[in-house]
């Protein structure tokens, strides 16, 4: 009885570490298009920078 | 912490688990703290996550086996042993999924398994997982392969330190994610804990034991070929224990070799100048008992176990069931309650093959002189005029003894793992509760 209950305990354990390396790549795979846009957002915003700053000097 | 365990295990048990989850999910949670590297995918990040997920688990297996006494005082080594045979295996599961989805989702990486040409970050993948499947493998058919037990305590220790240091190097060779600041100090702290642990087990602790030896005082044979074996401390005060715990006894050899036995003891627990333990000769080791000469050197590490009614002060009363040699912890445990006039009720059920197995019987009929002790024989052959119990202990059985009131007292059982299961499986169709029914397992092998 006792054992059987364990083997339940460590079969949760196991579905919330599963659950958990799933999250975990989900999120890192969230994350990372947000922080390619920031770096496009801002690459753009030194683009634009760039050309007002030769704007200004041309 | 004893009394929150004695009125809600589940709670104490939730709170060890939510440890664990923490102690294994760390390293991952870390890395959240860091930017997210580029787009590798989700396959990629999942058979990442599983393969630091695996390495976390494999690394906590040193701190469920070394016998840490705060963990171990909450449910015992054999609770724990049971725990790190389970999560062994599903570490094993995880650690083979890591690799797995690598070779489905970028089919190249197979080459990796081509040992001569592969790097040797793939090469230590590859040794360590041969590593942990050679571990798992000797002790799953242990006995099916005829391998001694310590023998393969000793491989067991090796092959377990080179599966988790080869591990650690394939994780550093690959090097995705240990680059990052937190991330090594934190892996950098688990493995030295690791080392620490294997370190201590292996060679502080028996070292420590050297420091305290015991000699043995006499071997005296009891019935059902058991002997007790007393040890006196020698040039020290010895230790008082939880009648109902165990040891573990290394007999005439250095603790450092590693040799040692788990043994309940069956004397008082409250006496630190003479152990006694009862030992069936069953195996190799305990066979050999009957030869130990008195004045032979011992050594203890102990004592362990929550197999004890200290633990359980509220408690009305309580049923003790017993088969064979089993009888050891709960001897001890009825000749402390004796000793300090403890007045509540205690029910033994004891089970042995015939009259003459029955241990300790002299000793247990004197106990019910001075405790309110009631002792229920179950012989397997019985003789023509045996008036008591025949059989097994089952359902039945328990049924005509146990108090109607099953919650009001604590049961304790201790017997061979097939008696164990039936009897645990006949408490709970009697409506006890699981909490308060204990047992103690012989095989921690």
């Amino acid at each position: 009885m006792r054992y059987s209950i364990m083997l339940q305990i460590v079969a949760g354990t196991t579905l919330i570490l599963v659950g958990f390396a799933a999250l975990f790549a989900w999120l890192q795979n969230r994350v990372e298009p947000v922080d390619r846009k920031n770096s496009d957002v801002s690459s753009r915003v030194v683009g634009v920078a760039c050309r007002r700053y030769s704007l200004a000097l041309g | 912490m004893r009394r929150l365990l004695m009125h809600s295990p589940i709670v104490v048990a939730t709170l060890w688990i939510l440890a664990y989850l923490l102690l294994t999910l760390l390293p991952l949670l870390v890395l959240l703290l860091h930017p997210a590297p580029s787009g590798r995918g989700f396959w990629i990040e999942f058979s990442v996550a599983l393969g630091f997920i695996g390495l976390a688990m494999m690394a906590l297996q040193f701190v469920l086996t070394a016998r840490v006494n705060r963990i171990e005082a909450s449910y015992g080594i054999d609770i724990l042993i049971q725990f790190h045979r389970y999560t062994s295996l599903v570490a094993f599961a995880i650690v083979l999924a890591h690799p797995a989805i690598l070779f489905v989702v970028q089919p190249d990486t197979l080459e990796l398994l081509n040992f001569p040409q592969a790097p040797w970050r793939a090469r230590m993948a590859i040794l360590g997982t041969l590593a942990f499947l050679a571990m798992v493998v000797t002790t799953i058919w242990r006995k099916q392969l005829k391998i001694p037990y310590e023998p393969w305590r000793a491989v067991h220790t090796i092959l377990a330190v080179l599966a988790v240091g080869l591990a650690f190097g394939h994780a550093i060779g690959v090097g995705n994610y240990l680059g990052l600041f937190w991330k090594a100090v934190l892996w950098s702290g688990i493995i030295l804990a690791s080392l620490w642990l294997i370190i201590y087990v292996r060679l502080v602790k028996p070292w420590l034991m050297t420091k305290k030896p015991y000699v043995v005082e006499a071997v005296v044979p009891q019935q059902g070929d058991v002997w007790t074996l007393a040890l006196r401390p020698l040039g020290h005060d010895g230790f008082t224990f939880e009648p109902g715990q165990f040891a573990w006894l290394t007999l005439n050899i250095t603790p450092l070799s590693m040799r040692e036995h788990p043994f309940s003891m069956s004397s008082s627990g409250d006496r630190a100048d003479r152990i006694e333990f009862g030992i069936k000769a069953i195996g190799d080791f305990t066979s050999r008992i009957k030869d130990v000469k008195p004045g032979t050197k011992a050594y203890l590490d102990g004592p362990y176990g929550v197999f004890t009614i200290d633990r359980y002060e509220d408690s009305a009363g309580f049923v003790l069931i017993a088969g064979g040699v089993g009888i050891t912890p709960i001897h001890s445990i009825l000749l402390t309650a004796s000793q300090r006039h403890d007045d509540r009720p205690f029910l033994l059920i004891y089970a042995v093959p015939s009259w003459d197995d029955a241990t300790y019987k002299d000793e247990l009929e004197a106990l019910t002189q001075t405790l309110d002790l009631e002792i229920v024989y179950v012989l397997r052959k019985a003789h023509d005029d045996w008036e008591g119990e025949t059989g097994y202990v089952d359902r039945t059985l328990l049924a005509k003894y146990i108090p109607h009131h099953r919650g009001s007292r604590h049961y304790f059982v201790c017997a061979a793992p097939v008696m164990m299961k039936a009897v645990e499986r006949a408490l709970f169709d009697l409506e006890v509760p699981v909490t308060n029914v204990h047992m103690e397992h012989f095989d921690l092998a």
